[in-house]
């Protein structure tokens, strides 16, 4: 059976998702600087025959203690697995609120051209005041003003990549930049780097319809997964587009065991060394409430989880915000107390499976063939060991159900992701019965 | 007192990206001249446009370094270019990922960088060469925030790193700088800080840089100019920083008298 489309990132978050994952793997507490550690987990993704490894972006300190990650600037990392490995993607995220954009596409066209067209850059706006309070703002700067400069940006940066090929000179005259320019970077083998987009508010979501060739998505279920993932392909097919050529790949949390057991037992040992309150935390941030007011055993009041948000005002982001309050409701009206919200909540606004290969390897298959996910960005609980698993046991698994790729063919990350579309197609389209004798 | 130093032209330092195996050629030739630091971007700086291709130097830096142990790298960087928490971050996680083998060199204008390019979410950049030292003391200051040796990761207590020593920076100027930085200190104390010569007093600085621009692998070294050529004769050693290959000792801004980043001095229970 053939390569099924199914799309793999994984999502390097310093030594696991899991907040603790430092205390329970022999790793040194500077290993998150160490060129090494990042080399071998580019490795292990390789032999794994991932699509890309992703850094998120947070350019502020937060208590190291709480998780430790973020100690290199994901660029320079990305860079680092790129001179130890020959297909793997690079997903790097920057973001529009505090870069420069001719700095950034001088130097993301750079890493592309050198990594053999490989690199994908994730525009993200900046929501966070710790941040903002390094950049000189004392407030975050409004959605909507964010959102209109981060389309300029966008389209300014890709702009400015196309004149590396065309050498003709940008001209540039918008609301936010005015800009006369054009790179003389050598040309990258995909042309300039891949656009990813992140973020789930209807402003997001519009760029993302408009120019991005992948979604990072935050979905808890997938019946709304599905929905959103329909209206973002809808909306870029009403820009012109293949609606396919916008891939969807929402964060999926894995804690894995050989059993069910050892792996429930495995996620609650690690929850348990966890700072206290960091999943309620986590929750109630994105649910825009204390819930440390509540005991464990309550039932959050409905008031609490579908209290109205000013999105004009409200600072996290509006796509977790509506993913984890949909689901809140759902869990909470089949019974489920604070206590078990918080312990199903574990993905931190992504869907969490605590079991066996073959059990993410159901959600997995559920999820794509029914057109809810094009792939995953996987959040695994710990790194590197996690990451081992996934590529020795989750794998296999994946292609021996026609999932996934067996070798990589295409040289390009952009190539990659546009091979996915005839594959995902021709996988979905197979009849169900066939697949599952054969 | 200035070092003289070898600069490759921005048409050599494409190679990089362009070529199989061209940062390997780049630093062995460098090697084969007996030197062990160049100098990345410094075309940007030059008043003469040469013309053809250019790259991004902290990546071409950062290549470098990375397939070359013996080799120590200095970043052109203007103050025009990006927003120093930017800069500082970018330059102390590419000198941690080279075992303190980086550094800057300050200097500008930056023929490169369009002065239109406004917008900024920090409001225009500074152009004025007198904001240099500024510049710099931000970078040192930001350099500085988090001691490495308070990263104890002790599994037992759950305490990863001793937050307590962390600083913020709190500057106020050009530039309204919170801080803390999100890595930790370098190998070498702080990355390397030169300055362009000819540009104003930067007493920020560790020293004082004029570059020798090369357009030609078989040129580098090949005049004998660089003076440092000679006072290194144990060969290149891969475990020695940038630092002491320039003659600096290790340094770190004192920031015992700010703020502490954190309320907490560690431990999460």
């Amino acid at each position: 059976m053939t390569d099924g489309g199914l799309i793999l990132g994984v999502n390097l978050q310093g030594f696991g998702q899991r907040p603790a994952a430092w205390r329970t793997q022999d790793v040194a507490g500077t290993d998150l600087v160490a060129p090494g550690f990042w080399e071998h987990i580019g490795r292990v993704a390789e032999r794994g025959l991932l699509d890309m490894v992703f850094f998120a972006d947070h350019p502020a300190l937060a208590d190291p203690n709480v998780r430790p990650l973020g100690l290199l600037e994901p660029f320079t990392a990305l860079q680092t697995i790129a001179g130890v490995t020959e297909h793997l993607g690079l997903v790097g995220t920057a973001s529009t609120t505090y870069n420069d954009p001719l700095e950034l596409a001088e130097r993301l066209l750079t890493l592309d051209t050198l990594s053999g067209g490989r690199l994908a850059w994730n525009a993200v706006t900046t929501y966070a005041p710790d941040v903002s309070a390094n950049y000189g703002l004392t407030a975050n700067p409004p959605r909507p003003e964010r959102y209109a400069r981060a389309g300029e940006f966008v389209d300014l940066v890709t702009a400015l990549w196309r004149s590396a090929a065309t050498g003709e000179t940008v001209h540039h005259r918008g609301p936010v930049f005015e800009l006369d320019a054009r790179l003389e970077v050598p040309v990258s083998a995909q042309g300039h780097p891949v656009v990813f987009q992140a973020g789930g508010s209807p402003q997001g979501r519009d760029l993302a319809a408009r120019i991005a060739e992948g979604v990072f998505a935050v979905e808890l279920t997938p019946g709304p997964a599905r929905e959103h993932a329909r209206a973002v392909k809808d909306a870029a097919a009403r820009y012109g587009r293949d609606p396919e050529s916008v891939r969807i790949v929402p964060g999926l949390s894995l804690v894995l065991g050989s059993t069910e057991r050892e792996a429930q037992d495995r996620y609650d040992a690690l929850e348990a060394l966890a700072p206290d309150g960091h999943a309620l935390r986590s929750l109630g941030s994105h649910l825009d409430a204390d819930l440390s007011v509540f005991s464990p055993d309550d039932r959050l009041p409905a008031e609490v989880i579908d209290h109205p948000i000013d999105p004009a005002t409200y600072g996290p982001s509006l796509g977790y915000h509506e993913t984890v309050t949909t689901w809140a409701r759902e869990q909470t009206a089949a019974g489920a107390t604070v206590r078990d919200l918080v312990r199903q909540f574990g993905g931190y606004g992504a869907r969490i499976v605590v079991g066996t290969p073959e059990q993410a390897a159901d959600t997995i298959e559920e999820w794509y063939r029914t057109g809810a996910a094009d792939g995953f960005n996987l959040m695994i609980d710990e790194f590197p060991r996690g990451l081992e698993t996934v590529a020795d046991h989750l794998v296999p698994i994946l292609q021996e159900r026609g999932l996934f790729r067996r070798s990589y063919e295409e040289p390009t990350l952009r190539g990659r992701l546009r091979a996915s579309v005839g594959a995902a197609r021709s996988y979905r389209g197979r009849d169900t019965t066939e697949r599952i004798t054969a | 007192m200035s070092h003289a130093l070898v600069a490759p032209s921005d048409r050599l330092l494409a190679t990089v990206v362009t070529e199989r195996g061209g940062a390997a050629r780049l630093a062995g030739a460098v090697r084969d001249a007996g030197l062990d630091v160049v100098v990345v971007g410094a075309d940007r700086f030059d008043p003469a446009d040469h013309g053809g291709p250019r790259v991004d130097p902290s990546v071409v830096a950062l290549e470098l370094g990375r397939v070359a142990p013996e080799l120590g790298v200095l970043v052109a960087v203007a103050p025009t270019r990006d927003h120093p928490y930017n800069t500082a971050r970018r330059i102390l996680s590419i000198d941690h990922l080279l075992g303190g083998r980086a550094g800057v060199l300050l200097g500008g204008p930056d023929r490169y960088t369009v002065p239109a390019a406004s917008g900024t979410a920090w409001g225009s950049a500074p152009e004025d060469d007198r904001l240099l030292d500024e510049y710099a003391a931000v970078l040192r200051g930001l350099w500085s925030t988090w001691p490495v040796e308070s990263i104890v990761a002790d599994r037992e207590t759950g305490v990863y790193a001793e937050s307590g020593s962390i600083r913020r920076l709190d500057h106020e100027g050009s530039w309204r700088i919170a801080g803390a930085l999100t890595s930790p200190t370098s190998p070498q104390g702080e990355p390397v800080l030169a300055v362009l010569s000819g540009l104003g007093p930067v007493p920020h600085a560790d020293l004082v840089v004029d570059v020798l621009r090369v357009d030609d692998l078989d040129a580098i070294g090949r005049d004998g100019s660089d003076p440092r050529r000679t006072s290194r004769p144990n060969g290149p050693n891969e475990s020695t920083t940038l630092r002491t290959r320039l003659g600096l000792a290790p340094r770190r801004l004192d920031l015992t008298d700010a703020r502490p980043a954190f309320a907490t001095t560690g431990g999460t229970r």
